[in-house]
């Protein structure tokens, strides 16, 4: 790797912090803001990889894994019944940082008490940032009575074509929550099992024919996504 | 040390979902990247899982390798160490791939990164060396065993805050030292 130049010794050591992952989260966020914007930062970071990976490559010994890994794997990508992975969320799933949360939980708490003064205090948040198009969501979770509420925050459904609610947890294939109703609250009781993995999720929409999704895995664009948030 | 053309030309058949080739690359290089995830993990169930993932991401991502311009082994490093280090650390926040935090017009690939991974090996261990015995294990703890600030801090018996400081001196230190 070319040797990045005019380097402040503050941005190498965070650039490098950030390639050890650690970086205290409440500066990540920054940090990243300023990676997407500033290519000398972002060669700086591509240049401790390509050091530390040197390291690693030169000083960490090989091991075999198992024989059987390797078709597991190839099950795993290959056998066409399993839905494929739906790669646009990765972008979301990094998102879930604290700093955000607590302006999320304001805006999102100023959205649901328009429509409805008296709510009670929700557990966690989520705001559905767009992907495709200008659709936003938020969607609060009231575990008291197991529901998630979800009100569109800007855009309307296509004409001919439905909103479906998903829920994505860790590498797992999406699960459908449900339909969204367009214009108005929409109320989703959520499973025992689904619960569990909430906090970790990341909740995203998609645009669907009439009736929804006809495979059980979303079909067409991601319209918005967003981390789920503790409040 | 593997031959990155081979190993570059292995993901570039990847990409064009050439499920032979993923074989291939499997075979080439899943033991040091098992080694890494284990490395991380110490615990080779664990490990086993991580694989899966890492060589999963490898196949879902392998058209993203060249946005920092490195060499093919350390994005597929970057990828194992990563994916380990987010499963050590389950509750803390996740890394992010760098392809999705690049600026738009990133550095892209260097010719000159490709020949001199060895050469680079060689640099980065002659430029620990230089630092204090204990400054080098804690670089090397952070990235090849993916200890935290608290971790090091523990292991080395000072603040937390004392032990950012001094991390980052000695990065600024093996940064002075590689750039000569």
């Amino acid at each position: 790797m070319t040797q990045p130049t005019d380097i402040s010794p503050d941005d190498n050591a965070l650039a490098a912090e950030y390639v050890l992952g650690l970086l205290p989260a409440d500066e990540l966020a920054g940090f990243e803001v300023r990676l997407r914007r500033e290519t000398s930062l972002f060669a700086l970071v591509a240049s401790w990889q390509s050091e530390f990976a040197a390291l690693a490559e030169a000083e960490v010994d090989s091991a075999m894994p198992p024989r059987a890994l390797q078709s597991r794997i190839e099950a795993r990508l290959f056998d066409d019944n399993r839905p494929t992975t739906w790669s646009p969320l990765a972008i979301w799933r990094g998102l879930a940082l604290a700093g955000f949360a607590s302006s999320l939980a304001l805006a999102a708490i100023l959205i649901f008490n328009t429509a409805a003064p008296v709510e009670p205090q929700p557990a966690f948040v989520a705001q559905l940032a767009p992907v495709t198009g200008e659709a936003q969501f938020v969607a609060l979770f009231d575990p008291d009575v197991a529901t998630l509420r979800v009100q569109q925050a800007a855009g309307v459904p296509l004409d001919n074509r439905v909103q479906e609610l998903w829920l994505i947890a860790g590498d797992a294939a999406p699960v459908s929550l449900g339909l969204l109703a367009a214009g108005v609250t929409t109320s989703i009781t959520v499973s025992e099992d689904l619960r569990a993995v909430l906090t970790e999720a990341v909740l995203a929409v998609s645009d669907e024919p009439p009736g929804g999704s006809p495979t059980g895995a979303p079909t067409g664009d991601v319209l918005a996504a967003g981390p789920v948030i503790s409040l | 040390m593997m031959d990155i053309q081979h190993i570059e030309d292995l993901l570039a058949r990847v990409q064009m979902r050439d499920r032979a080739a993923f074989s291939e690359l499997y075979s080439a290089t899943s033991a040091k990247l098992f080694g890494v995830c284990l490395r991380v993990l110490k615990d080779r169930a664990l490990a086993e899982d991580v694989l899966q993932d890492v060589f999963v991401k490898i196949w879902n991502k392998a058209d993203k390798y060249k946005v920092t311009g490195n060499s093919p082994m350390t994005w597929l490093i970057t990828v194992a160490r990563n994916q380990a280090i987010d499963r050590l650390r389950a509750a803390g926040p996740a890394t992010s791939d760098i392809d999705e935090v690049a600026p738009i017009a990133a550095a892209g690939p260097g010719p000159e990164a490709q020949a001199i991974a060895a050469d680079e090996a060689r640099r980065v261990i002659a430029c620990l060396d230089e630092l204090d015995g204990d400054r080098a294990a804690a670089v090397r703890g952070a990235y090849l065993d993916g200890q935290s600030y608290a971790d090091l801090a523990e292991r080395f018996h000072v603040p937390l805050n004392t032990m950012r400081t001094w991390l980052r001196r000695s990065l600024t230190n093996l940064r002075e030292c590689l750039a000569r």
